[in-house]
């Protein structure tokens, strides 16, 4: 009370006009909104309750036990999965070919090792052709070296 | 509804049959003082409505971990100013609005309120507390409407007592000249 006067005495000697304005509150609430806000506060922290507690739960019961089979399974699948890293040899890449077994191989590794084969075969084939052609024509090859 | 000492609703809540109980009382017991200091700061009923819910939980989270240096009461005003100043700042944030027109924007929006009912020289009045910056506006609240005193306020703010005298008086001369003018 006594703090209350001194507010009043101190504004009419300080401010004049504000002290003869009538101190009230004029903002209002919908109807029985502090009967109502209680019961939403508490239902808000039960939920929290309720939420923390199933969380320490879960956590020691459920969540731990958990995530360590999950992280275990993980680290046991990372590891035997591993070796599809691992690259085929060109022998064993067209034993795959050859037997129908390259459904399960990526497509580009396929036609890569596929394309450097057959390439391969060409080379050998275009060679055979050229030696035929100076055997048959009785053309020695060391003078065209030499020439060369 | 039974009267409790803030001490005797600590006690209280710090059992675990009574805490739900304790903190019911808690609420009933200061939800009016944090509601209307939230108001005149967030100016709106349904966003202080939001801010004064956060409030209460902020508090019974924490409530725990209240120690009695501090008076219980001062511990909320200063969870709910700060949830207040956090919420303007938000909304300035959303809506890309500087601090000084969000003032204005709370100062047009006390006219449509259908929560408000002040006359013409209330309204003035409010539109003056408006124009004050944010801190300053908070310490007259404070010590006007809330008649509280200034080491209660100084818990509140964490401002030296002399601070919050100077930024009162800066205030009150600020809204003279305001309510003066035609």
């Amino acid at each position: 009370m006594k703090n209350k006067n001194n507010i009043i005495e101190s504004l009419e000697k300080e401010a004049p006009f504000l002290a003869k304005i009538e101190k009230k509150n004029h903002f209002s609430t919908p109807k029985d909104y502090f009967e109502v806000l209680p019961q939403i506060i508490s239902s808000k922290n039960l939920n929290y309750n309720s939420l923390n507690i199933s969380l320490d739960k879960l956590s020691y019961r459920i969540f731990l036990p958990f995530a360590s089979v999950v992280t275990l399974l993980f680290v046991v699948f990372n590891w035997n999965t591993n070796t599809t890293e691992k690259e085929l040899t060109h022998e064993q890449l067209s034993e795959l070919i050859i037997n129908d077994n390259y459904l399960e191989i990526e497509d580009y590794l396929i036609y890569e090792t596929y394309a450097e084969i057959i390439e391969k075969e060409e080379i050998e084939t275009m060679e055979d052709e050229y030696i035929n052609y100076l055997v048959e024509n009785n053309i020695d090859i060391n003078l065209i070296i030499e020439e060369l | 509804m039974e009267h409790y000492s803030d001490d005797k609703l600590l006690i209280m809540f710090r059992e675990e049959n009574s805490r739900n109980y304790a903190y019911d009382l808690i609420v009933r017991k200061y939800q009016k003082r944090l509601y209307w200091h939230i108001r005149r700061i967030v100016i709106v009923h349904e966003d202080a409505d939001d801010v004064v819910q956060n409030t209460l939980v902020k508090a019974w989270k924490g409530l725990h971990k209240f120690k009695e240096e501090a008076k219980l009461y001062t511990w909320l005003y200063r969870i709910a100013t700060n949830e207040s100043i956090t919420f303007l700042n938000k909304k300035r944030k959303r809506f890309f609005i500087s601090v000084t027109d969000v003032e204005h924007e709370l100062s047009e929006s006390l006219e449509s309120d259908e929560n408000y009912s002040g006359d013409e020289i209330q309204l003035k009045l409010q539109k003056a507390i408006l124009s004050l910056p944010e801190k300053q506006r908070i310490v007259f609240n404070m010590k006007y409407y809330d008649e509280m005193k200034y080491d209660e306020m100084a818990e509140v703010l964490k401002t030296s007592v002399g601070a919050l005298k100077a930024s009162y008086h800066h205030a009150v001369k600020k809204i003279e000249n305001f309510v003066k003018e035609d």
